[in-house]
């Protein structure tokens, strides 16, 4: 998951990172109190959406007094960046920065292990500057067992040329962005730019964070983060579906989609879309799904409007046929189904589920395509 | 012949008195695989599917000879459970087990390469079959065929899909390997490709891959300079819309990176016809087979 600026700034600051002053809110009103009374009555205010390049775009403004900070939340709040709306605003009091900085540590695919990335060129995008002039890009690449050893923190120093004064100063914070990046369980941690004041202080100006969905320290991320705040990237669909232990993602169509396994619901809706169906969502039931989990899952598909059809597409393995068979009627006494229907059913106990589907009137379709073609057909009509 | 298992291959299973671990011990059992052993912490001295249980990797293989450990415990287990194996010299460990933390596969994938000779292959991953000789995981056998394509890919169902179109299609198979669908898997494309190429009976190899990551592209970079079998491949995820994980962990598109149109049009460019669906997919191997 990827983290907000402002749920990002709440992990560094709890790993000992130094952040500007700063709050978050919703409302113009709140923009203004926080700008009076706790930023001195200057402010930058930074629009809190998922994407980069927010300066450039208008989604980052200066102010100089409470009034403005409240007219310029009123324009951003709502208002769309890059394609995302609005809603929240992050206001940091303005610093006076003398120079900026990179750092960052990832989980590096490749290698698969971590990364740690420094560079004097700070404040701007760093695959520009890997462009380039990769020669200001300097890495190390610790061992995941070991972790970052003194010696690599240096190396990275010394070829960036940091002056003895603040050499100090960088060597903590590496360190301790390291220890977030092992803490947190995290994928990446990046803070462009480190800004560092005349008085020499280094203050991490911008963050990007990305945390595991499947981290150890998941509990600490969401003690740390405000009850409900690490998800605000997903429509309430997919919040309740992620509640349900349920993959699932919103597209623009008007089938829905049900089945097993990612890249068989990936496959199923590429089906759809060259014989010209238009895929409502990817959902995944997940391995070993049970009559409820599937009856979960139909619930929520059929919750979104503007459907004009259902394609169950199951093909078992760890997922047993009859459960899923099971899920399918549970769901329909529950709600009846005023979409057409069409379920694909094979693999493991593939008879037993197709027998529970027959004695309630579910014919399933044997193969992916035939199912494809019945579900378009059926829709259309 | 076929690669990794075959019909002497036994097998020890981690987690076996769990449910999901008694249903498809049964299930490889009836399936003609040798399960020897069962280890679960705490349940050592009883008997689960018909096999003895033990407390530890140790007690099971001082007292069967074990040469593949399939592991179906939770994920928060699961680091433990592939350390315990491959510390204990078990050649091959299968991990089923989904949802494990990134950073304990980041440790696990160098330990295992840096400091034992053992292979793993997944997390999150269905197994390995050599259909009518062996099967270790979750696999539904009956959608196996023995012939001589040996598939290796990145997702589990889709692999069944394609497996039973090919069957349908008269179309067997050697060795079928999930490699797995998360970002750190132990076992990668071009570490199976190897085997398949020194395996007589493989005659063409199908590639599964899916959106996200640059794996395919590799694998068809090793297939043109490396291997003399001949290949065909599947991508998942053309549709995908991009910035969205599609339910594995390795599986989005970030920019124009990882799209199935790009990997498509380097499998193709090395020589590998790519088939837009499953159905097409078969009729591009019965054509590489020559039938």
């Amino acid at each position: 998951m990827r983290l907000l600026e402002y749920q990002g700034r709440l992990l560094l600051k709890e790993a000992g990172i130094t952040v500007p002053e700063g709050a978050v809110t919703e409302s113009p009103e709140e923009a203004f109190r926080i700008t009076s009374e706790q930023l001195n009555g200057k402010a930058v205010v930074k629009a809190q959406v998922p994407v980069g390049g927010r300066g450039k775009a208008g989604g980052i403004k200066i102010v100089d007094s409470p009034e403005e900070a409240r007219e310029v939340s009123k324009s951003l709040l709502g208002s769309e960046l890059k394609g995302e709306e609005i809603s929240r605003l992050l206001l940091v009091e303005p610093v006076n920065i003398d120079r900026e900085f990179y750092t960052s540590v990832l989980l590096d695919r490749g290698t698969k292990g971590p990364i740690v990335i420094f560079s004097v060129e700070g404040g701007v995008d760093i695959e520009e500057v890997a462009a380039e002039t990769p020669e200001k890009i300097h890495k190390v690449r610790p061992d995941p067992i070991m972790g970052l050893q003194p010696y690599m923190i240096r190396e990275l120093l010394y070829e960036a040329e940091i002056e003895d004064e603040v050499f100090k100063g960088f060597y903590g914070l590496v360190e301790k962005l390291f220890r977030a990046y092992q803490e947190y369980g995290a994928t990446l941690v990046e803070i462009n730019p480190v800004g560092l004041t005349k008085g020499g202080e280094l203050l991490a100006l911008d963050s990007k964070v990305k945390i595991d969905d499947d981290s150890r320290a998941m509990e600490e991320v969401k003690r740390v983060l405000p009850e409900g705040e690490e998800r605000r990237d997903k429509t309430e669909l997919e919040r309740k579906a992620a509640d349900a232990g349920l993959q699932y993602v919103e597209l623009d169509g008007t089938i829905g989609v049900i089945g097993n396994g990612a890249g068989l619901v990936m496959a199923t809706l590429d089906v759809l879309d060259q014989k010209g169906g238009q895929p409502a969502n990817f959902l995944d039931v997940g391995g070993g799904a049970d009559a409820d989990l599937m009856a979960k899952a139909y619930e929520i598909v059929t919750e979104k409007e503007g459907l004009n059809g259902l394609f169950i597409n199951i093909f078992g393995g760890i997922t047993r046929c009859d459960e899923i068979a099971k899920g399918i009627v549970k769901a329909l006494e529950e709600k009846e189904a005023e979409l057409p229907l069409v379920v694909r059913l094979t693999g493991t106990n593939e008879k037993q589920g197709r027998k529970i589907l027959e004695e309630n009137g579910i014919h399933a379709a044997e193969s992916l395509d035939e199912g494809a073609d019945n579900i378009i057909e059926k829709s259309s009509n | 012949m076929s690669i990794l298992i075959d019909s002497s291959s036994n097998v020890m299973v981690q987690g076996v008195t769990g449910g999901e671990g008694k249903f498809h011990s049964r299930q490889m059992k009836q399936y003609g695989t040798n399960v020897v052993a069962g280890v679960t912490p705490g349940k050592g001295g009883s008997e689960a599917v018909g096999v003895p249980v033990y407390n530890s990797v140790k007690e099971a293989s001082s007292n069967h000879e074990v040469d593949v450990s399939v592991i179906f415990v939770p994920a928060k287990f699961a680091k433990d459970a592939i350390l315990e194996s491959v510390d204990n010299g078990v050649d091959l460990v299968v991990c089923i087990t989904e949802n494990i933390p990134v950073h304990d596969m980041s440790e696990v994938y160098h330990y295992v390469m840096n400091y034992t000779n053992s292979q793993l292959i997944g997390p999150n991953c269905p197994g390995v079959i050599s259909p009518g000789a062996s099967k270790v995981g979750i696999l539904p056998g009956d959608v196996f065929e023995e012939g001589n394509i040996g598939i290796v890919s990145r997702s589990g169902t889709l692999t069944y899909e394609i497996s039973s179109e090919l069957t349908d299609n008269g179309l067997g198979q050697s060795t079928v390997v999930g490699i797995g669908g998360d970002q750190i898997v132990g076992t990668n494309f071009v570490d199976v490709l190897d085997d398949f190429d020194d395996d007589p009976e493989t005659e063409l190899i199908v590639l599964v891959g899916e959106i996200g990551g640059s794996e395919e592209e590799r694998a068809a970079e090793y297939i043109e300079e490396n291997l003399t079998t001949p290949a065909v491949g599947y991508i998942a995820g053309f549709s995908a819309p991009k910035g969205k994980r599609m339910g594995h962990a390795g599986a989005i598109v970030s920019g124009e990176q990882g799209t199935a149109e790009t990997k498509a049009k380097v499998l193709e460019e090395q020589g590998i016809p790519v088939g837009r669906s499953p159905s097409e997919l078969a009729d591009l191997a019965a054509r590489a087979m020559g039938s």
